[in-house]
């Protein structure tokens, strides 16, 4: 599969400096990647290696100091502020951490948020909008405001905004970091059935459960990449891939466990998915309601 | 990028409603500053037009010689004594010399006075004594409510005389035939003119209380000085004017030997005669403008606020694709916004205002639509001009800073 297409995203000695005369130190320290179409890329490793520096690059928020960057084949690095926004606003979306909605916009007005770049008027935006929340179930949850939902919630509704804009590259910085462990795993559903739909995604985390989603698993150190390891994944040999995880003693048991139930569970349909947790998980009434 | 105008006006109502009050009153600054240079503006063209109203209804035909005072240092010094003037640079020699310059030229010089009128019954009232020709009345339009207007050839001392002045000397009688003495002259009243309520008309006097007599009366008055403060002529058609001014001018510097005059003719007859009035309007125009500065910094406070408050927002807006233009032209729509409003109120309590003061004062106000495109002009100058810095820091924040932003 590789160098047959055309790399989503190409890296080549990328240079990130941060601070001043002693203090300075690289963040990112000539990293060199190539991201394929269909790729789902968990990025681990400790504090302070430059992970989150590399995501804040790859979505066009932050300039490299040296290097080169090809998304979707064009050099992107030496672009004006605009034409970067422009990529930004048609080819990028990212899912942050502390989900970043507009606390004072409704859940739709969020999610039709980068449609707005594009110049689409206000009708279109907010069908389009829809349209992407009802492939996460929140159709009911469309004139709430962020501070009504869960934490779940207002994540998928952040995924939502990633999508509205059909990117080309999804970036996910911790995506369930502030989540509870339960609305992580919708979250990682979220996230995986986006990949099995032929999204490229690449996921900043802490957590080194998650990376059993990935199809390819990077470790970065002191702003380089230590480690670069695929995973076969597919939706058929999910469980498999499991199992061949349960090998690294990174890995808790617990995790293993759990992962590989709901995989086989949330195969056959979102809906059902969904459906099926309240009962195995006692009392999710938040997911309920929105999925009814 | 007109859809983007359209999408930025209703973020910016959003934001505006959500901060109510704030709105409100950043607004009420810019609506006082707008009401103010709004007010003035219609006051002084309501003053202009009046006048001018007053150069057409004697055909438009008019000019008007000064004396040059524009010379005097002492002008500068004190603007409050530009109508006494200390002495002319006019006399009495040249008024032949104008009438004699072409034919059908009609004359009146002006010469005043402010003295003390008393009656035989001991009421006295301090008034102004206009000393002219019999030429006056077409020169400047003043319509006679009964009995004459002076005549030269008569054996008494006529005097004719305005409606408020009448009233405070005799009260309900009728004045016709009444007499009033001046110093040691007894005067006639042989009439009075409708009242004009126009205490501001290019002869710089309020004829509702003034006291028309000759020249010649007026000189010996005065201790046989004729001091003129201007002399108004008016020729059939503007063609005959241009010509007869040509030939005045020229002989009035050979007798006078040198410019010590000003010929004004055409539109600037109707520009506001006094000095003062000018100078009064100019002064405050600028303390309108100072207000309106105050209520530009207002806006620029208020939006800065706002940008800081909605940091996290706008580093959001900016990862999901906005541009730093998009985000500059966001903030920049919502302080024209709020100086727009500002601006539309202003206006509204300009013109109530300009009313409220034209019925205390004697011109009506006018308004005319440079003074509305004025108005809102310069609430979108003010809007734009203090909204740029904030917009402009809003524009620069760093995405990755902003989004780090609690709040």
């Amino acid at each position: 599969m590789p160098g047959a297409k055309q790399p989503v995203i190409r890296l080549k000695d990328v240079v990130k400096k941060y601070g001043l005369g002693d203090a300075e130190h690289n963040a990112l320290n000539k990293v060199n990647l190539r991201v394929d179409a269909g790729e789902f890329i968990a990025v681990m490793g400790p504090s302070g290696c430059g992970k989150t520096t590399l995501l804040n690059m790859l979505g066009l928020l932050d300039r490299a100091d040296d290097g080169e960057y090809f998304l979707d084949g064009k050099e992107v690095e030496d672009l004006s502020d605009a034409r970067r926004a422009h990529i930004r606003s048609r080819q990028i979306g990212i899912v942050f951490q502390n989900f970043n909605l507009i606390e004072k916009m409704t859940v739709i007005e969020n999610v039709a948020l980068p449609l707005t770049y594009h110049g689409m008027n206000r009708v279109k935006r907010l069908e389009a909008a829809s349209r992407v929340l009802g492939s996460f179930h929140l159709n009911e949850r469309e004139y709430y405001l962020p501070h009504q939902l869960s934490g779940g919630q207002i994540q998928r509704v952040a995924i939502a905004r990633a999508l509205v804009n059909q990117p080309s590259l999804i970036l996910a910085d911790e995506p369930t970091g502030n989540l509870d462990s339960r609305s992580s795993h919708i979250i990682m559903e979220e996230l995986a059935e986006l990949h099995r739909r032929g999204n490229t995604i690449i996921m900043v985390t802490h957590n080194p459960n998650l990376t059993s989603y990935a199809s390819r698993v990077i470790n970065m150190l002191d702003g380089q990449i230590a480690s670069d390891k695929k995973i076969r994944v597919t939706a058929k040999s999910r469980t498999e891939t499991i199992q061949l995880r349960t090998v690294k003693p990174t890995t808790s048991d617990k995790a293993n466990k759990k992962a590989p139930a709901k995989k086989s569970s949330a195969k056959k349909s979102t809906t059902k998915k969904a459906r099926k947790k309240p009962t195995r998980k006692k009392a999710a009434p938040a997911r309920a309601e929105a999925d009814a | 990028m007109s859809l983007l105008l359209f999408d930025h006006i209703q973020t910016a109502q959003q934001s505006l409603k959500r901060n109510r009050l704030r709105t409100a009153l950043t607004t009420l600054g810019i609506a006082i500053g707008i009401a103010s240079v709004t007010t003035i503006l219609a006051l002084a063209q309501g003053v202009t037009q009046s006048v001018s109203r007053q150069v057409d209804a004697v055909g438009g035909n008019v000019a008007v010689i000064r004396p040059d005072a524009e010379t005097s240092a002492a002008r500068n010094a004190n603007p409050l004594s530009l109508q006494q003037y200390a002495t002319s640079s006019l006399r009495e020699s040249d008024l032949k010399l104008i009438r004699d310059a072409a034919d059908g030229l009609r004359v009146a010089p002006i010469m005043t006075l402010e003295t003390t009128l008393s009656t035989r019954d001991d009421d006295s009232t301090v008034g102004t004594i206009v000393g002219t020709s019999t030429d006056l009345a077409e020169t400047a339009d003043i319509p006679l409510l009964e009995g004459e207007f002076i005549r030269d050839a008569a054996p008494i001392t006529p005097a004719t005389i305005g409606q408020e002045l009448a009233l405070d000397l005799y009260g309900e009688e009728n004045p016709i035939g009444k007499t009033f003495s001046v110093r040691d002259t007894s005067f006639v009243v042989v009439g009075t003119f409708e009242r004009l309520d126009s205490p501001v008309n290019y002869n710089g006097i309020d004829f509702d209380q003034t006291v028309i007599v000759r020249l010649s009366d007026a000189k010996k008055l005065n201790g046989g000085q004729v001091q003129l403060q201007q002399i108004n002529i008016v020729a059939e058609s503007s063609q005959d004017l241009q010509a007869a001014l040509g030939t005045i001018e020229t002989e009035l510097v050979e007798a006078h030997g040198g410019t010590d005059f000003r010929i004004v003719s055409g539109e600037d007859v109707a520009a506001p005669t006094s000095q003062l009035f000018t100078l009064l309007t100019r002064v405050m125009i600028a303390i309108a403008a100072i207000s309106l500065v105050v209520g530009g910094i207002g806006i620029m406070n208020i939006m800065l606020v706002s940008v800081a408050e909605r940091t996290r927002e706008i580093g959001i807006r900016k990862s999901v694709g906005a541009s730093s233009q998009t985000i500059l032209t966001q903030f920049l729509i919502e302080s024209l916004m709020l100086s727009l409003i500002g601006g539309v109120l202003g206006l509204l309590l300009g013109v109530a205002l300009a009313y409220g003061l034209g019925s205390v004062l004697y011109f009506t106000p006018v308004f005319t639509g440079l003074i509305v495109v004025a108005g809102l002009g310069l609430a979108v100058l003010v809007g734009a001009g203090f909204g740029m810095y904030p917009a402009a820091r809003a524009a620069r924040k760093d995405p990755i800073e902003s989004l780090r932003q609690y709040r």
